[in-house]
């Protein structure tokens, strides 16, 4: 019984998982520049990866879940960190192009709709 | 005390986890990694509390930094693929958020916890003049997310990381 319980979940978690990697995947392709591309990847390297790992309950083994445990720590504490780089370059990088030198500082403020890209 | 001792558990417990052992050698590499690990940090005063808040305190707060990130992940997931597939992006923007000076420790968490959603990306954090920029996908109302942020900041963080 309980073996079927989680063969379901591991199969809901892991169907929500690759629906997750391909929304991500049709973000990053539509959307027009770096800040919302970044929102888009961060659905698969967060909840995306996290819920395909997580699917490993189904497998019952003790290794395979305690390893799945660990990537979703690391992942949790790694995914934003690469994020919040590639935003930071992309923001230097468009304070650069909007003072014609230096970097860093800009604030913000508002919306920002320009590309990026 | 208690908490290096904490400290030493906690990370002979990710080696052992790592290894998937139990043997007693493995047990004692682990303490051994870890007390040296946890001395070098000490040495160098990294991973020092911003502020100090007893250890039990911070203890009792981690369910509702746990429970509330993980609440705001599902939340943000939810509205982020929505956004993806339906309305688009067109009121994304940059928000200055105002963080209260607690050392580069909470800026830091506060940065992790918050990038971590992902409707709301991390640019810049500025601790020591106070300000952290964050890109949200719906930045209509910018005082309504320093709000939300804020709010958030006091129910899950605070107490664990002040």
């Amino acid at each position: 019984m309980i073996s079927v319980l989680l063969d379901v979940v591991g199969g809901v978690l892991l169907l929500v998982g690759l629906l997750l990697l391909t929304i991500s995947l049709v973000g990053v392709l539509r959307l027009p520049d770096t800040y919302h591309q970044l929102h888009a990847q961060g659905l698969a390297t967060g909840p995306g990866v996290i819920a395909v790992l997580a699917s490993s309950i189904a497998t019952e083994n003790a290794t395979i879940i305690t390893f799945a445990v660990l990537a979703i720590a690391f992942v949790a504490l790694t995914s934003p960190v690469s994020s919040h780089a590639i935003a930071r370059a992309a923001h230097r990088r468009r304070n650069s192009a909007g003072t014609g030198g230096g970097t860093g500082g800009g604030t913000g403020g508002g919306t920002d709709n320009a590309g990026e890209a | 005390m208690i908490a290096l001792v904490l400290r030493v558990v906690v990370l002979t417990s990710i080696y052992l986890l790592v290894l998937t052992s139990l043997r007693p050698g493995d047990v004692l590499t682990g303490l051994l990694l870890a007390t040296l690990v946890v001395l070098a940090s000490r040495r160098t005063g990294r991973g020092a509390p911003s502020q100090p808040v007893p250890l039990r305190r911070r203890l009792a707060g981690v369910p509702a930094l746990v429970g509330g990130t993980l609440v705001d992940l599902v939340s943000g997931t939810w509205q982020t693929a929505v956004r993806l597939l339906g309305r688009g992006p067109a009121e994304g923007g940059l928000v200055e958020v105002p963080i209260p000076p607690g050392g580069p420790v909470s800026a830091a968490a506060w940065g992790v916890r918050v990038g971590f959603v992902p409707d709301t990306v991390v640019v810049e954090i500025d601790e020591e003049r106070g300000r952290m920029l964050l890109h949200v996908l719906d930045a209509r109302n910018p005082a309504a997310v320093v709000a939300a942020q804020h709010d958030s900041y006091q129910r899950r963080q605070r107490r664990v990381f002040p």
